[in-house]
């Protein structure tokens, strides 16, 4: 797929949001830099300032007026989750010329290889908005292999980019991952649109081992499997109903919505309070999500 | 009492020992770069090793409630490979400014030799050039001598002396360092350097200024809880309390916070502790409970 983005504007709303929390040495400072390094002059400009950059922005939230202006330049950007120094970071890394594109593929790939953990989230955060996106799908991958749960988050959640250009294979792997790692799900861009049958049996797979163990899985992990609720795997989510706690059950009933399965349907009709709740929007994946506490 | 070690090899340091570290009160440490024991043949081996020292030790450390800085340098023994010396030269300004670097270090000289002469100078020049605060590694052999000289090359080359520490020195060489003007660094190892005793009756005769106590524990026969150890000896022989913050805590944070990359707030303020940021396979937790203190812990305001 092609990138579609106008980066002018994403650069400029970048610098805008960017305007109204930085002070103004450092702004100035910011745009001082990104031209140098738009201008293509010695590399080392580029590494020193991404560097520097810390010395000059906070890690404040970024609070932003309108965030459907974001949604409208790039498709589900969500800046409102960065800080004002991951956009920073990412000002100056849009500066980099993307043409030639071995040079810009060699420059962002020095970037992330001598990144601090704060300077990879800033990276992997921008993914989503960097030119030549088809080209960025392993640096993705790179960035989910990652232990530090800073680099994982930066590249799983609020962003955009996994779900539009991840194969299968790597998408269910940051799945998989995410679950291990007790990560907020209902934060993954994209679920229900790459949800698939091979993941679903994955995800199955951990539910028996951990049962197995004694141990309970998030249950955010219900929602992966909700389209393939079948003969084969309804006795777990019947053992799900039994055991489960009031958040659980939630989660079951969540993932029961959509399925025709008569055994289902007789369990869905086992909780209406649940039931009503899930009609009127008060339970969501995200409420589940949002409740649940990893770890206990 | 918090303490911080202002120098210490985490990354060949187990996690039973930032446990330790936590519960006898270090609340930072810092990291210098330094050589693995195996030497290594790639420039791509210290493009690694400076990666690890600002992102994946930091990550460990910060699962463990101590905040955790380093300090960027060629060291002296791998300087004598001069053809990759040279690569590694072109590699440091990358990592120099970046965040919780907070010195050039450990630099120096091991057998004093020409070509870590050569590149001992060119550090100094870009410690100078960023505006960061040195930590010199002296020799083990023939001391006094490399002490003397590194302290005469740093002034030949315009340093100023309080912008220096001078690490690992024992009772022949730390009045002339402290007379020059710098600061005196001491590493306390169970068999060698310099012990705890010994390390009392300097700070009774010298008085806590600008004296610095360490462990430099890393994968030798040495001890991360050099430092509060010290002080429990320092406390013993009748060392006042506030001698002992000062050479275990505030002379660290004095001379390396004018890099401004360490500051008393990222303990203070620190996040509580979530090991829940963990991780599976062949992370730092496995399988155990992981620890999640309550923002509003004691341990954690204070």
């Amino acid at each position: 797929m092609e990138s579609v983005f106008d980066y002018t504007r994403i650069t400029a709303y970048l610098l805008e949001i960017i305007k109204k929390q930085a002070d103004a040495t450092a702004f100035e400072w910011l745009q001082r830099q990104a031209e140098k390094i738009a201008g293509g002059e010695k590399s080392t400009s580029l590494f020193l300032s991404f560097s520097q950059a810390s010395r000059f922005f906070p890690k404040d939230n970024l609070t932003l007026s309108d965030s459907d202006i974001a949604r409208s330049l790039r498709k589900d950007w969500r800046p409102e989750t960065w800080n004002l120094l991951v956009a920073a970071r990412a000002y100056l890394a849009m500066h980099v010329p993307a043409e030639p594109v071995e040079n810009w593929r060699k420059q962002l790939s020095r970037l992330f290889e001598t990144g601090d953990i704060y300077e990879q989230e800033a990276l992997y955060s921008a993914l989503c908005i960097l030119p030549h996106q088809e080209l960025l799908a392993s640096r993705a991958s790179e960035g989910l292999r990652s232990n530090m749960t800073t680099i994982f988050d930066a590249v799983a959640l609020n962003n955009p980019f996994p779900a539009e250009q991840l194969n299968e294979m790597a998408w269910n792997q940051l799945v998989l991952k995410a679950i291990f790692l007790q990560r907020p799900m209902y934060q993954i861009i994209g679920i229900d649109a790459r949800n698939n049958r091979g993941l679903a049996e994955t995800l199955l797979d951990a539910v028996r081992e951990r049962w197995s163990a004694h141990r309970s899985v998030m249950p955010e992990l219900w929602r992966f499997v909700s389209p393939f609720i079948d003969d084969t795997n309804v006795h777990l989510i019947k053992k799900l109903f039994q055991n489960g706690n009031s958040l659980e059950i939630q989660a079951g009933m969540l993932a029961c919505k959509a399925s025709k399965h008569p055994e289902v349907m007789e369990l869905v009709n086992s909780h209406p309070d649940v039931k009503e709740k899930i009609e009127t929007g008060e339970i969501t994946w995200e409420t589940v999500g949002k409740q649940y506490v990893p770890f206990q | 009492m918090q303490y911080i070690d202002p120098h210490i090899h985490m990354i060949s340091r187990t996690t039973d020992d930032y446990v330790a570290m936590k519960a006898a009160g270090i609340v930072a440490v810092i990291e210098p770069a330094f050589w693995l024991g195996q030497p290594r043949t790639t420039v791509g081996s210290f493009q690694d090793y400076f990666s690890s020292l600002v992102g994946w030790e930091r990550f460990r450390a910060k699962q463990f409630g101590i905040v955790h800085y380093c300090t960027i340098g060629l060291n002296s023994k791998e300087a004598n490979n001069v053809a990759l010396a040279e690569e590694v030269m072109e590699l440091l300004p990358l990592y120099a400014g970046k965040e919780g670097v907070v010195a050039i270090g450990e630099i120096g000289y091991d057998d004093q030799t020409e070509a870590e002469d050569r590149f001992f100078r060119l550090q100094l020049e870009l410690a100078k050039e960023i505006n960061l605060p040195v930590m010199i590694h002296t020799p083990h052999r023939d001391k006094r001598k490399g002490t003397l000289r590194s302290m005469d090359v740093c002034m030949e080359h315009g340093l100023d002396p309080s912008m220096v520490v001078i690490d690992h020195n024992n009772e022949e060489t730390v009045k002339d360092v402290l007379d020059r003007g710098f600061w005196a660094g001491f590493t306390i190892y169970p068999h060698s350097k310099m012990d705890s005793e010994r390390m009392a009756v300097v700070v009774q005769q010298y008085g806590p200024e600008r004296i610095i106590v360490d462990s430099s524990a890393d994968w030798g026969v040495s001890d991360p809880l050099s430092v509060p150890k010290t002080a429990n000896i320092m406390r013993q022989r009748g060392i006042p309390e506030e001698h002992i913050h000062t050479t275990c805590y505030q002379n660290a944070l004095s001379i390396y916070g004018k890099s401004g990359q360490i500051k008393e707030e990222h303990w203070l303020q620190r996040e509580a502790i979530n090991q829940t940021e963990l991780l599976e396979g062949n992370s730092v937790l496995r399988g155990q409970t992981p620890l999640v203190e309550s923002s509003t812990a004691e341990s954690v305001k204070r």
